[in-house]
C-alpha cells in the first residue's frame, strides 16, 4: 500500500471510530430514551474546544494569531477526559432546562435553538475560541513522545481512537444490558406508564442525556487531537442530522445498529461522494450531499423504519399467562 | 482558481509540457471546514497520481490541511491569508499573496488619505471575512480614524434591516466591507432604500466578478460605480508577463475568460503553476521533492539571472544553461525565508461597464510603519 493510501485509510479509520462513538452516545439518548437531541453536535464541539485549549498552551508569540480562553499544556489523556467531562457538564446544564418540564416536540425545539445559539456565540465571541477562524495548530497527543513517522503516527492514532471507542462501547453496553436500560425504554415508549410505575422520568432522561453528552465530548476531543483544528464550520447544526440519519439507517436502540449506521452514512456514503467527478458550480456536490442525506432518512423512515439492524423485541409472557399456556399444552 | 490554472496549463502544454508530461487541472472540494478538509486532502493525495502541486489550501481549512500536504511532500501555493503562515516552517508551503493582516492596513491608509475619519465595518461572520478585520480596526484607529460601528453580519439572511438602521444612526463617512455576494447585495440594497449609500471600501474578495455582479444587480451599476472601490494585491494588468497570461487565458477554454483578466488571484494561480513547471524543468524531474527546493531559484531576482516572462521563455533559458528569474503576471516574485512573496496593493474602482479602473497604489513601504 502506498504512503498516500495509508494516510487516507488511517484518516477514514479515525473518523469511523469517532463517528461510532458519537452514534453510540446519540443512540443512548434517542434510540433508548427517545430524546430528540438536535443539539448533539454542540457537546461534541464542547469536548473538542476543551481538549484544544487544554493542549494548545498559553498565549505566546507563536500563538498570537489566535485568541482563546485558558490555555494549558496538559498531557494525554487529560484533555480528552476533560473534553468528556465538559460535554457532560454542558449536557447537564441544557438538560436541566429542557428535560424537566418540557415534552418531546418542545424539547426538540429547545435543542435546535441551543445548537443555533452555541454556533452563534462561538462565531461572534472571538475571545472565546477565536471566533469563526477557530483554533488551529493544536498539538497532536503524544506525537513528541512516540517518535514515529507521520504515517506511523496516523496508525498510532487509529489505535488511540480504537481504545476510546472500545471504552465507550463497554460503558454503553453495560448501560443498555442493565435494568436501567429497561427503565429508559419504558420512558421512551410510554412516559406516563413509566411514571405510574414509580420511575423518575426526568432523572432517567437526565442520566441518559448526560452520559450521551460525555460520550459526545470524548468523540470531539479525540477528533480534534487528530485534525489539529476546530472551527464553527465543523459543527453546524446539520451535522447532528447526519448522526440521526446514521441511527435511522443502522437501527435505533441497538448498539450494533448505531455502529453500522456510523459506518454506512458518515463514512461510506459521505466518503464515496468525494470520488465523484466535479460537475456543476462549486459547492453543488456538497449541497446535493445534504439533499441525499435527507432523502436517505426519509426513505428509511418510510420503508424500513426500524433500520438495517432492528431493535430486538423482548416479549416476556406474564407468569399467569405462562401457566395457562402450559396447562393448555398439557391438555393437548 | 481554475481559470489561472487552465491558462497556465495551456501555455505549458503548448510549449511541450513539463518534461513532455502534459499539465491537467483538477478541482477538489474541501468543503470549507477543517473536519471535512482533512479527509478531502488525504483523499486527494491518495487518489491522484502524478500530482505536480496544489493551488490552495484556502483560509477555512489551511491550518488543518497544509501540514498534511506538506507531509506528503507536495508543493502548495496557498491562497490563505492567515497570519499563522507569515513565518511558516512548512517546507512545501509557498504564498504569492499578501497575508490578511496586511490588507487592513491598506484599506485604512486609503480611507484616511480621502479624509474619511468616521467609518463603519460591515463584515460577514465567516472566517475569510473576519481575518481582515483586526488589523483594519487597529490601523484605522492608529491613523486617527474612529470606527463608529463594527458589525459581524450572519450570512444568508433575507434582510439586514436592523443592522442597516444601526449603521445609519452611527452616520459613518465610509463603509469597510467584506461579506458573501448575497449578504452584501442585500445589505447595501437595504441601505440604499432606507437611507443612502456612502463611499464603500471593500477587500479584494469584493472585487471578484460574483460579488460585483450581485451587488451591481442589487443597487444598480451606476450607483455602485459612484461609491465603491476595493483593495487588491498590486498586480498591474500590463507588461509582457500579463500579456502572455491574457493570451493564454483567452485560449484556455475557461468560461467567460475576460472576467479573470485583472483578477490578482487568477494571475497568482497562473504564476504558481508556471513556477512549479519551471522548477521541475530545472530539476529535470517532476518529482515534487526534487523540484520544490528550486522554486526560489526560478523566481527570485539574482545577479546574472535572465528575466523571463513565460514558461516557454524560461524553458529556453534553462535549456541554454542560464539562471532565470520569472516575472509573473502579477509582478515580481521574491520569496523570503518563510516562502512568502508579497508586494504592495492597489485601489481599484468599479466602472458602470463592469470593468475596473486603477485609482491609486499603496506600497509596502507605506504599510511598513504601521506593522509593529
Amino acid at each position: 500500500m502506498s504512503t498516500a493510501w495509508s494516510f487516507y485509510l488511517s484518516t477514514v479509520m479515525v473518523y469511523l471510530g469517532v463517528n461510532v462513538m458519537a452514534c453510540l452516545g446519540l443512540n443512548l439518548q434517542y434510540g433508548f430514551t427517545g430524546i430528540l437531541n438536535f443539539s448533539f453536535i454542540v457537546y461534541q464541539a464542547a469536548g473538542a474546544y476543551t481538549a484544544a485549549v487544554l493542549t494548545l498552551g498559553p498565549h505566546t508569540a507563536a500563538m498570537s494569531f489566535q485568541r482563546y480562553i485558558g490555555g494549558w499544556s496538559l498531557p494525554f489523556p487529560i484533555p480528552i477526559l476533560a473534553g468528556g467531562a465538559v460535554g457532560g457538564a454542558l449536557a447537564a446544564a441544557v438538560g436541566w432546562i429542557a428535560l424537566r418540564r418540557l415534552r418531546g416536540d418542545y424539547q426538540a425545539m429547545v435543542f435546535l435553538v441551543v445548537s443555533l445559539i452555541a454556533t452563534s456565540v462561538a462565531t461572534n465571541d472571538v475571545g472565546l475560541f477565536n471566533g469563526s477562524a477557530g483554533l488551529s495548530v493544536i498539538p497532536k497527543p503524544l506525537s513528541g513522545v512516540v517518535g514515529m513517522s507521520l504515517v506511523g503516527y496516523q496508525w498510532f492514532y487509529v489505535g488511540i481512537t480504537a481504545i476510546f471507542c472500545l471504552l465507550v462501547y463497554i460503558v454503553v453496553r453495560r448501560i443498555t444490558s442493565s435494568p436501567l436500560s429497561r427503565s429508559l425504554r419504558a420512558v421512551r415508549d410510554h412516559e406516563q406508564a413509566a411514571a405510574a410505575l414509580g420511575k423518575n422520568v426526568a432523572a432517567l432522561r437526565m442520566v441518559s442525556f448526560v452520559v450521551g453528552g460525555v460520550i459526545a465530548g470524548i468523540s470531539g476531543a479525540v477528533l480534534v487531537g487528530f485534525i489539529s483544528a476546530w472551527s464553527p464550520g465543523a459543527w453546524l447544526y446539520p451535522e447532528t442530522f447526519v448522526f440521526f440519519t446514521a441511527l435511522i439507517v443502522g437501527g435505533t436502540a441497538r448498539n450494533a445498529g448505531a455502529a453500522l449506521g456510523a459506518l454506512l452514512v458518515p463514512v461510506i456514503f459521505l466518503e464515496s461522494t468525494r470520488f465523484l467527478p466535479q460537475f456543476g458550480p462549486p459547492g453543488l456536490i456538497d449541497a446535493l450531499q445534504w439533499v441525499a442525506i435527507g432523502l436517505m432518512a426519509l426513505v428509511f423512515l418510510w420503508f424500513w423504519p426500524r433500520g438495517v439492524l432492528p431493535e430486538r423485541r423482548r416479549i416476556i409472557a406474564l407468569p399467569t399467562l405462562r401457566k395457562e399456556s402450559e396447562r393448555e399444552g398439557a391438555q393437548a | 482558481m481554475m481559470a489561472g490554472c487552465q491558462a497556465a496549463a495551456h501555455a505549458i502544454n503548448a510549449a511541450g509540457g513539463v518534461l513532455t508530461d502534459k499539465i491537467k487541472c483538477q478541482g477538489f472540494d474541501t468543503r470549507g471546514d477543517p473536519a471535512d478538509a482533512v479527509t478531502a486532502a488525504n483523499q486527494m493525495v491518495a487518489t491522484t497520481s502524478n500530482l505536480l502541486g496544489v493551488l490552495g489550501p484556502s483560509s477555512d481549512e489551511a491550518n488543518a490541511t497544509a501540514p498534511l500536504i506538506n507531509a506528503a511532500s507536495i508543493p502548495m501555493f496557498a491562497d490563505t491569508g492567515q497570519a499563522s503562515f507569515d513565518h511558516t516552517s512548512l517546507k512545501y508551503f509557498w504564498r504569492l499573496l499578501p497575508a490578511d493582516d496586511v490588507k487592513g492596513y491598506a484599506m485604512a491608509l486609503y480611507a484616511i488619505s480621502k479624509h474619511y475619519l468616521r467609518a463603519a465595518a460591515v463584515f460577514g461572520n465567516d472566517l475569510g471575512s473576519q481575518s481582515d478585520l483586526p488589523t483594519l480596526l487597529k490601523a484605522y484607529r492608529q491613523l486617527g480614524g474612529k470606527m463608529v460601528v463594527t458589525q459581524q453580519i450572519a450570512l444568508g439572511q433575507p434582510s439586514y434591516r436592523t443592522e442597516v438602521e444601526q449603521l445609519l444612526a452611527a452616520k459613518p463617512q465610509v463603509i469597510f466591507t467584506e461579506a458573501s455576494p448575497q449578504a452584501d447585495a442585500t445589505y447595501l440594497s437595504e441601505l440604499n432604500q432606507l437611507g443612502h449609500l456612502v463611499p464603500i471600501i471593500g477587500t479584494d474578495a469584493t472585487i471578484q466578478p460574483q460579488w460585483l455582479s450581485a451587488v451591481a444587480g442589487a443597487v444598480g451599476k451606476n450607483t455602485l460605480a459612484k461609491y465603491f472601490v476595493a483593495e487588491q494585491p498590486y498586480a498591474p494588468a500590463t507588461g509582457p508577463s500579463w500579456q502572455v497570461y491574457q493570451a493564454n487565458l483567452m485560449k484556455s477554454g475557461v468560461s467567460k475568460p475576460a472576467q479573470w483578466s485583472t483578477d490578482s488571484y487568477s494571475m497568482s494561480d497562473y504564476d504558481a503553476v508556471t513556477i512549479m513547471a519551471l522548477a521541475a524543468a530545472m530539476a529535470k524531474s517532476t518529482n515534487p521533492a526534487a523540484y520544490n527546493k528550486l522554486i526560489p531559484e526560478v523566481t527570485n531576482p539574482s545577479p546574472g539571472a535572465v528575466i523571463v516572462h513565460s514558461f516557454a521563455q524560461g524553458l529556453a533559458a534553462i535549456r541554454a544553461g542560464h539562471k532565470i528569474s520569472y516575472v509573473g503576471a502579477a509582478g515580481i516574485i521574491d520569496f523570503n525565508q518563510w516562502h512568502n512573496s508579497t508586494g504592495g496593493f492597489e485601489i481599484a474602482a468599479y466602472l458602470p461597464n463592469g470593468n475596473l479602473k486603477l485609482v491609486t497604489g499603496i506600497t509596502a513601504a507605506q504599510i511598513a510603519p504601521l506593522i509593529k
